[in-house]
């Protein structure tokens, strides 16, 4: 902002407001200690990042290898998920690799002489190398100065402790790992940890600290020794996003660190690279023009279809397919499909602005239907004088006059088809990867390869659909590393299709999308569903248009497909199938929780909490829990992982309805695994319905 | 004949670059699946292109007064010509749309500015948009080439797509005389300037070269934050 501000104002005022910046006193911003969040280097601060902001950061010394991924889930509410490497750890002088999960909450915010006051767990379901707990304070003393005092327990307690206030500190159940250490939190031994951070300059931050972490495994282990508590460190921020931290720890090690911070309100590119709308034709005055406002046009037969056709062509310009059209003397309803905005009620506005173009002015009330899928999925309501008497104002003002409705309550829409839409054919020749990055053997393992995609829409929710990969290079298949599960390999096999499935089928499916009834929609697919099973999928959901509760229900009946992703099957199928409950808080929070049966036979839940930004950006986390048990689970205990969204039109300012998603899941065991079937109905359709549209709203009129 | 020999050239040409391409940017009629790979094959040209930048010769700017007399021949409506401070991209715009006292002009690329009275009050098509605004007092204030005090409210979309209001107080004061000739018609005009200040400081000023009749015949206006400031005459009212 401060930078294009400047551009704005001139040379001469950038100039002046340069040299006020050089003069003025830098203020001291939060920064990541080497865990990742807010810290000072091994010990935590109160600190937290800006609501939304994400931060992820590799740090390497002789001690540890960490790569942390942060989220600030609330203004108060900080997360992490971190995959380490604790190098000769083991007897046998391997490594550890492991993956852990920290959370922080800011108990209280600084204010007058009170300090801000965090307490925070450290590693708490992992397998609890870096198991600790603390309760930290930070004081801003001076505008550059921050001072941090804490204790810790666990880890952060294993270094100059003043006892065990809250008694003992019973010992780790190691196991499979993968459970909250409850029993431990805040037990043992405390130590107290204190350190400073000081804004040298607007770009470096220096910090010295005090640490309570013995390192008692590491120590142990002969791979690193602790000559000293003090450690310092420097952080040198290149600019908004990118730092880079150098320490000198325990008196005998040099560690670096890199750090990256993603704002998702912050797009790289400006919003809005595309062809302007049509602007809005007003009608005129009836009393000007009567003639104009007669309805006879009705009893012309040539009337219809060649409005139709010349809206049909508008939109398809504007990346919208007018599916089908019903008029009369007094209102409209046309059915498009976006394929243009991410923004739904962007595609909504353009449409509302192309029908006051081309429908005679009788015409008052427009029906705009999104389409999904073949599916009418909901209908927004505006009057004709309301778009022609608001388009230069908020968009909060056609907003109050939108009525949201379900499509499928309407009897007989009289609808008629747009000719050429059905059948259509799409396909695509893309280039894939696919990486394997927890790997304990080795970490890193990609192939590269082309995957040949088409898609056949026979009529509306009919779709045909298929992939087919071919890898390039790659050394996926150079892994030796087989599944140590007892049970039933439904998914630890990955291995396997990897090695065998070149070239493979990805899916090979029939999908029917369907409204059986108003609040309801329909799919059932069958075929190859996903990469290891096949059959048929069947999922009903109730979603109101303008509800925040959405209930559904999927069964599946599967057989588990040969590695080499052909044809064949293997000898296992398995019956699954849940019940779903998904609920919008509001604020961008978004909640799951799916009970039923995975792929393996076991019964159990998932919930899933996914904070959603308005421009389309997703962060979530799930977890899995069966009623198997987790010995024989195994390493991990359940399943559970963090996924991230990101729109392509965030990245690139251009219109684009796509959206690029990964999940990291840091095991693939046989637990709590769900089959992975495309076009699932929740997902399908919320765009379009109220809560999404409200929140996206602004861009009605862009 | 010739046609048909111009489409398989342009087919056999295709098919020469088709094998190259096809294992960084991917190709189909299915966006959902190539747009990723085309992104990242975007990120790789601007970065070698930041790497390896030739610096390009700047392109002539064109003369305004040739370009607005060549519009007045080829366009029959209202013509604006706009220049933006930000990226010196000077174009002519033709009335697209009218719709009470608010008219929109459209470059030929299919960009727009929308003004109101001649104020600007929403853009299109540029990238961090002026989504809406009002003008209500200033306005009248600076058609009537009168001083006094107002609120200008702006609207952008933040970094979420969300609408955000940008309301700012202005005061409007009247200044010298100024006689012009532009692409065959005089004006003459006294300046009026708008001072605007929001609460957090930020100050903007709009200059406006309006006639007896109340017709904003040249001004300077802001945008927003994102864009800078905009030149704007007019060529045929």
């Amino acid at each position: 902002m401060r930078g294009t501000m400047i551009t704005g104002l001139g040379a001469a005022s950038g100039i002046a407001i340069a040299a006020v910046m050089a003069y003025a006193e830098p203020s001291l911003d939060y920064s990541a200690g080497t865990f990742g969040l807010p810290g000072l280097i091994d010990m935590p601060t109160a600190e937290s990042a800006p609501e939304g902001m994400i931060n992820a950061s590799v740090f390497r010394f002789e001690g540890a290898l960490r790569i942390t991924a942060t989220f600030q889930v609330t203004d108060r509410l900080s997360g992490a998920f971190r995959y380490s490497r604790v190098p000769g750890i083991f007897t046998n002088g391997s490594a550890l690799y492991d993956r852990s999960f920290d959370v922080q909450y800011r108990l209280l915010d600084e204010a007058g002489w009170r300090p801000a006051v965090a307490i925070g767990l450290r590693d708490f379901i992992g397998t609890g190398i870096y198991s600790g707990e603390y309760i930290v304070a930070s004081k801003t003393l001076t505008p550059r100065l921050r001072a941090t005092a804490g204790l810790g327990w666990g880890r952060l307690g294993s270094h100059g402790d003043i006892g065990s206030p809250f008694g003992t500190r019973p010992a780790l159940n190691f196991g499979q790992g993968g459970k909250a250490n409850t029993d431990q939190w805040f037990r043992g031994p405390a130590a107290p940890f204190f350190g400073l951070a000081w804004a040298a300059t607007d770009k470096l931050t220096l910090k010295a600290e005090y640490s309570s972490d013995g390192y008692p495994s590491e120590t142990a282990a002969g791979t690193f020794s602790r000559d000293s508590s003090v450690n310092f460190g420097a952080e040198y921020r290149f600019n908004k996003s990118a730092s880079l931290s150098a320490y000198y720890l325990y008196g005998s090690e040099v560690g670096l660190q890199f750090n990256l911070t993603l704002d998702p309100r912050r797009p790289p590119a400006p919003s809005g690279l595309e062809t302007a709308p049509l602007p809005v034709r007003p009608r005129p005055a009836y009393a000007a023009d009567p003639g104009a406002w007669a309805t006879d046009w009705t009893e012309d037969p040539e009337v219809r279809p060649g409005i139709q056709t010349a809206l049909a062509k508008a939109l398809a310009k504007d990346g919208q397919v007018l599916e089908s059209m019903a008029l009369s003397a007094t209102s409209v309803e046309v059915r498009i499909r976006n394929q243009r905005y991410l923004s739904q009620p962007q595609a909504v506005g353009r449409t509302a602005r192309a029908l006051t173009r081309a429908l005679p002015p009788s015409v008052e009330t427009f029906v705009i239907t999104s389409m999904t899928e073949g599916m009418p999925a909901s209908s927004v309501t505006l009057s004709r004088s309301d778009i022609e008497r608001l388009e230069s104002e908020e968009s909060a003002e056609i907003l109050r006059t939108a009525r949201f409705s379900d499509p499928a309550a309407v009897a007989d829409p009289g609808l008629v088809p747009s000719p050429g839409v059905y059948p259509r054919f799409v396909w695509s020749l893309a280039p894939y990867g696919e990486a394997s990055v927890f790997d304990p053997d080795d970490p890193l393992r990609a192939d590269f390869g082309l995957k040949l995609s088409g898609k056949y829409e026979l009529r509306p929710g009919l779709v045909a659909a298929g992939s087919i990969r071919k890898k390039l290079i790659g050394n996926l298949d150079d892994s030796t590393r087989t599944s140590d599960s007892t049970v039933y390999h439904v998914r630890s096999d990955l291995v396997e299709y990897q090695k065998q499935g070149d070239p493979g089928i990805d899916n090979l499916t029939l999908a029917w999308y369907s409204r059986p009834a108003p609040n309801l929609y329909g799919r059932v697919t069958v075929g190859l569903l996903e990469r290891m099973y096949g059959g048929v999928s069947g999922e009903l959901l109730w979603k109101p248009v303008d509800s925040r509760l959405a209930l559904g229900v999927e069964v599946n009946q599967v057989k588990q497909r040969d590695f080499d992703t052909l044809f064949t099957f293997r000898d296992y199928e398995a019956t699954t199938g849940h019940v779903s409950a998904y609920y919008d808080f509001g604020h961008g929070f978004l909640g799951q929780v799916d009970v039923g049966r995975y792929l393996l036979g076991d019964w159990g839940a998932t919930v899933t909490l996914d904070r959603e930004f308005a421009n389309g950006w997703k962060v979530g986390a799930y977890a899995t829990f069966t009623d198997l048990s987790s010995a024989d689970f195994g390493e991990g205990s359940f399943d559970k992982g963090v996924r991230l969204t990101i729109p392509v039109a965030w990245t690139t300012g251009k219109p684009s309805v796509n959206k690029v998603s990964t999940t990291i899941k840091p095991l693939n065991r046989d637990g709590g695994a769900r089959l992975e079937v495309d076009g699932r109905l929740y997902e399908t359709i919320r765009s379009t319905h109220q809560g999404d549209q409200q929140v996206q709203w602004g861009r009605f009129w862009r | 004949m010739g046609e048909v020999l111009a489409v398989s050239l342009r087919r056999s040409a295709r098919a020469a670059t088709l094998l190259a391409l096809l294992a960084v940017a991917g190709c189909g009629s299915d966006t959902s699946k190539t747009e990723g790979s085309q992104i990242a094959l975007g990120v790789a040209k601007s970065l070698k292109s930041k790497m390896f930048s030739r610096k390009a010769a700047a392109p002539a700017t064109p003369d305004p007064e040739k370009l607005a007399q060549a519009a007045l021949k080829s366009f029959e409506g209202p013509i604006i010509l706009a220049q933006l401070e930000s990226s010196g991209l000077l174009t002519v715009l033709g009335e697209y749309g009218r719709n009470g006292a608010v008219r929109t002009y459209s470059t030929p690329n299919e960009q727009t500015l929308v003004l109101r009275d001649g104020l600007l009050i929403a853009t299109r098509g540029l990238g961090k948009d002026l989504m809406s605004s009002e003008t209500g007092e200033v306005a009248g204030l600076i058609l009537a080439r009168q001083a006094g005090n107002g609120r200008h409210v702006y609207r952008y979309l933040d970094g979420e797509d969300i609408e955000r209001p940008l309301p700012m107080e202005c005061s409007v004061t009247s200044g010298a005389a100024k006689s012009y000739s532009f692409a065959g018609t005089s004006h003459a005009t006294v300046e009026m300037a708008e001072t605007c200040r929001s609460a957090d400081g930020r100050t903007v000023t709009n200059s406006y070269w309006v006639t007896g009749s109340g017709l904003v015949a040249l001004s300077r206006q802001w945008i927003g934050p994102g864009l800078g400031y905009v030149t704007i005459q007019t060529v045929r009212p």
